[in-house]
């Protein structure tokens, strides 16, 4: 396991010097405190002022559900060159020409991008977090456990889209592993939005309640991240077809990861 | 030490190394000498694991060079020495220590007395960005000794050094062979080879021409560039 620790270290150094990581994590801390905004201002419906405890939990459901999006679309970028770097700037020479097993230097690698990327997405959860205690006074139950569970979601998607790196250029790997998340983001958000008691009542029920096939099996990196953020209110949640989303990521996370260890083994430097 | 049997290799319709069998035995100083494209490289490739045969086996101290027990005492100095972006020469050679098993007290006293010997401890602060080929080719001279290794693999060695960068090598390679290291070397420099190497094959087309110790096969008053030359031409010695 000491290979693995020290490729993990020189994995999480390396993206850390990073210029690029560090402009996006600029952006990110420019996000969080501009969202500050929303937990001083007072909110009324038909005059009746709302509670600031309310106004908190929404806004901090939608801020973690923008968060762990981005966060997504981050970890593509750190993923998609994370191989094919290596056999282009000697790196992958320097680990595979020592005594280190393939197995060893994949893993160290993907385990290296995924703290990276975990340690992001939960200090940014944790600020608003920490913003919603000082503003309000109260605190969001399951707010930090629901960012624990999308860790799930990001190691699925460094698998696939350093998977993906060995068959496609950079950009393209990069490019199909969002497509294939924002299919998911867009159908589970429309299933959330038609499983919703309204609607359904002032559609007369017309709108379809089972889940399709094609998206038991699809890769619901989305509907983990709605079932995460369940945790926030500590809200049931009943909109997960016949696979939990959290046998589903991990099914997927364990099939690219294999098939990510069988295509490491299989390269040729 | 080293040995391959029946060994093919083929990048597509490319054939690199065709049927090579060879053994180079403990404390040996082979040379690998051949024109471009003619397989030296894959057969370095394939000893140090980066690469796998298409048939045939390649062995290092009886391990399969797959196995990364193969390269628990080895060294490789690649063809187009690389470092990683952004790192410096002290944290590539860190790295190396650290991978080859070394604990970080000695890493860093390996570290420092590498670079001395290559001649690079004062750009050992450096980015790697900042260093010319001569300078990355002498740390990467620098992590093929690292954890002191008992077979070196060193593809091109000399290739970008200055004639002082040479002259340095060479005695660092008559070092080595006091301490009994097996070295494999592949160089287009065959005057240095000449005077280096006590043991020479010749490829030409990912065949073995000719596998001798050199004083063996050259015949009188013939300098190895003129072997080279004859056995291309002949296809035998």
């Amino acid at each position: 396991m000491r290979n693995v620790f020290l490729i993990f270290t020189y994995t999480a150094k390396d993206r850390l010097r990073q210029k690029s990581f560090w402009v996006i994590a600029a952006i990110a801390v420019v996000f969080v405190l501009f969202m500050r905004g929303c937990y001083d201002a007072e909110f009324s419906v038909n005059g009746k002022e709302l509670n600031s405890l309310t106004i908190a939990w929404h806004a901090s459901k939608i801020i973690f559900h923008i968060v762990g999006g981005a966060i997504l679309l981050i970890t593509i970028l750190l993923g998609m060159r994370l191989f094919p770097r290596d056999r282009e700037d000697g790196g992958a020479v320097m680990i595979v020409g020592r005594p280190v097993a393939r197995w060893q230097y994949a893993l160290g690698r993907v385990l290296g991008v995924w703290m990276i990327a975990s340690i992001f997405m939960f200090c940014l959860h944790l600020a608003i977090f920490l913003i919603v205690w000082n503003k309000t006074g109260g605190v969001l139950p399951g707010y930090l456990t629901a960012s624990v569970i999308c860790f799930l979601n990001i190691l699925f998607v460094v698998n696939f889209v350093a998977l993906l790196s060995f068959s496609f250029p950079g950009f393209a790997s990069g490019l199909f592993a969002a497509l294939v998340l924002v299919i998911g983001f867009v159908s589970a958000s429309f299933f959330q939005v038609t499983q919703s008691k309204a609607l359904q009542s002032a559609l007369s029920g017309s709108l379809p309640t089972d889940v399709s096939w094609w998206r038991a099996i699809y890769p619901k990196t989305a509907t983990l991240q709605y079932y995460a953020s369940s945790f926030i209110g500590n809200e049931s949640f009943t909109q997960m077809g016949s696979i939990h989303p959290i046998l589903n990521v991990i099914a997927y996370t364990i099939i690219t990861g294999l098939l990510l260890f069988w295509r490491v083994q299989r390269q040729e430097y | 030490m080293i040995h391959l049997h029946s060994v093919t290799k083929s990048y597509g319709q490319v054939h690199a190394v065709h049927n090579v069998s060879l053994h180079i035995p403990k404390g040996a100083f082979f040379a690998l000498l051949g024109l471009n494209g003619a397989g030296k490289s894959s057969i370095m490739r394939m000893l140090a694991g980066l690469s796998r045969p298409d048939s045939g086996s390649v062995e290092v101290n009886g391990v399969s060079a797959t196995s990364p027990e193969s390269r628990v005492n080895m060294g490789y100095l690649p063809e187009h020495h690389k470092i990683p972006v952004g790192l410096t020469g002290e944290e590539y050679l860190l790295r190396h220590c650290a991978l080859a098993g070394l604990s970080r007290r000695d890493s860093k006293k390996q570290t420092e007395l590498l670079a001395k010997k290559v001649g690079m401890a004062a750009q050992l602060k450096k980015r790697a960005s900042a260093y010319s080929k001569g300078m990355l080719q002498r740390i990467g001279l620098a992590s093929a000794m690292v954890g002191t290794p008992d077979l070196l693999l060193l593809d091109e060695p000399v290739s970008g050094l200055d004639p002082l960068g040479i002259r340095e090598f060479r005695f660092l390679l008559e070092e080595l062979r006091s301490k009994g290291v097996t070295i494999l070397l592949n160089s287009h420099l065959l005057s240095e080879v000449e005077k280096t190497c006590d043991t020479a094959a010749i490829m030409d087309k990912g065949q073995i021409l000719v596998q001798d110790k050199i004083s063996h096969i050259l015949k009188e008053g013939e300098t190895l560039e003129e072997l080279f030359l004859r056995v291309l031409e002949d296809g035998h010695a």
